[in-house]
């Protein structure tokens, strides 16, 4: 979530373009961080330590020796360092650098920036670059009902798995009449008794169709649509599983579909507008009484 | 080469279900949206094997279990269906259902698990 929001900043101050960004975005599975990128995204090296090291000329391995012979880092957390060579924040960051399209130190003074123009905590930066999803879903989905959150959060992951591995949240927003363009819905009774919808303007709902099972639709047709129902089914049944570790039983109905515009009305719609693939979709949860 | 019928609602599902079968060998006779549709096309045409969904209009997929099976106690069925569904799939089971598989899946999965049944 941070690669898009980040990269986002970089966009809007102008440091990078749409182009660019997509591009290292599309070129990071399976690249691994060096030390010298992590121990400086994490703050265990001031860069001026780094460009000491930088002017020795030194391979990765010599580096990795260097920092520990000279005290800069205990093994422990050389080690635990280490676990974050996947991880997809300073992935990003080391490809901004090895394309020339930004300095380290650059990169550092606009997170900082980043930071403060959305006022994110320190706590809340660490959530975004460890990937935290609970901790993520409630900055941007601020609700207190235990059972609410875990579905957010069973939504978000199940996202970030099956359709985009960079999507992110906007704010979200409660109110008591959606107009939906096309959705997908699923309601779920039992225990809980609630509607989860997936809508999007024009063909945006195709951010889900075209990835959730490698189709490819041009339009969102009745057949795009049965496929988001079909990813609205697997959010709802991995829900429906984590709750069942509690003893609470839900039942799955039939997802459905409407592809004619539909308004959603209640006293409580939790709107959640969700970016993933280029576009911007919006998860709908509806309490049912 | 062994034969599959396909039972599922979803049409997202049943092509996804039907070209990983094809992929890997199998001959998908026919397919259904829902367990009476699946039910009639068992009898016509008694494939090796089903994948059933659970979840379906006009008849369920543990109604279209017990009917097949009461016509063909051999039926071999694989049910496939969302997650978060235990009660049902161990129903399935009990009722003579010969594995179970949730989505999402993935091919190697679902063809493991199609291999291990005799």
């Amino acid at each position: 979530m941070l690669n898009r929001l980040f990269g986002n900043y970089l966009v809007s101050m102008k440091k990078l373009t749409q182009i660019q960004l997509d591009t290292v975005l599309s070129e990071l599975d399976g690249v691994t961080a060096r030390l010298e990128m992590i121990t400086v995204v994490r703050k265990k090296l001031t860069l001026q330590q780094l460009e000491e090291l930088d002017a020795l000329h030194l391979s990765e391995a010599e580096f990795e020796k260097r920092v520990v012979g000279a005290g800069l880092l205990t093994e422990d957390s050389y080690e635990k360092l280490m676990t974050y060579q996947s991880n997809r924040f300073i992935v990003m960051v080391q490809c901004l650098v090895d394309k020339g399209l930004l300095e380290l130190s650059q990169i550092c003074d606009l997170m900082d920036e980043f930071r403060v123009a959305n006022d994110y905590t320190e706590v809340q930066m660490d959530a975004f670059l460890h990937e935290d999803i609970e901790q993520m879903v409630q900055i941007f989905v601020p609700c207190e009902d235990i059972r609410m959150k875990e579905l957010f959060n069973t939504m978000i992951q199940t996202f970030k798995r099956l359709i985009d591995k960079d999507v992110y949240l906007e704010q979200a927003y409660i109110t008591d009449c959606f107009a939906a363009e096309k959705c997908a819905v699923q309601e779920m009774t039992g225990s809980l008794h609630f509607k989860l919808y997936l809508t999007a303007g024009g063909n945006d709902l195709l951010a889900v169709a075209n990835y959730f099972t490698k189709a490819h639709y041009s339009v969102v047709d009745e057949d795009a649509l049965d496929n988001v129902g079909e990813f609205l089914n697997c959010i709802s049944g991995l829900y429906a599983t984590n709750l069942s570790y509690n003893d609470i039983s839900i039942d799955m109905n039939i997802p459905e579909y409407h592809a004619e515009p539909v308004t959603i009305q209640s006293d409580k719609i939790y709107v959640i507008p969700i970016r993933a693939n280029g576009c911007r979709l919006y998860a709908i949860y509806e309490a049912c009484r | 080469m062994r034969t599959v019928i396909i039972i599922d609602d979803s049409k997202t599902s049943r092509n996804l279900l039907k070209d990983m079968l094809v992929e890997n060998g199998y001959e998908v006779l026919a397919e259904a949206a829902d367990g009476q549709e699946g039910y009639e096309k068992y009898c016509e045409l008694r494939p090796d094997l089903v994948t059933l969904d659970i979840t379906m209009p006009v008849m369920d997929g543990i109604e279209t279990l017990t009917k097949i099976k009461d016509f063909d106690p051999a039926a071999k069925i694989v049910m496939v269906t969302a997650a978060g569904q235990k009660d049902k799939m161990m129903d399935a089971i009990k009722l003579g259902a010969v594995e179970f598989v949730t989505k999402p899946f993935e091919t190697s999965q679902i063809i493991n698990i199609i291999e291990s049944i005799q």
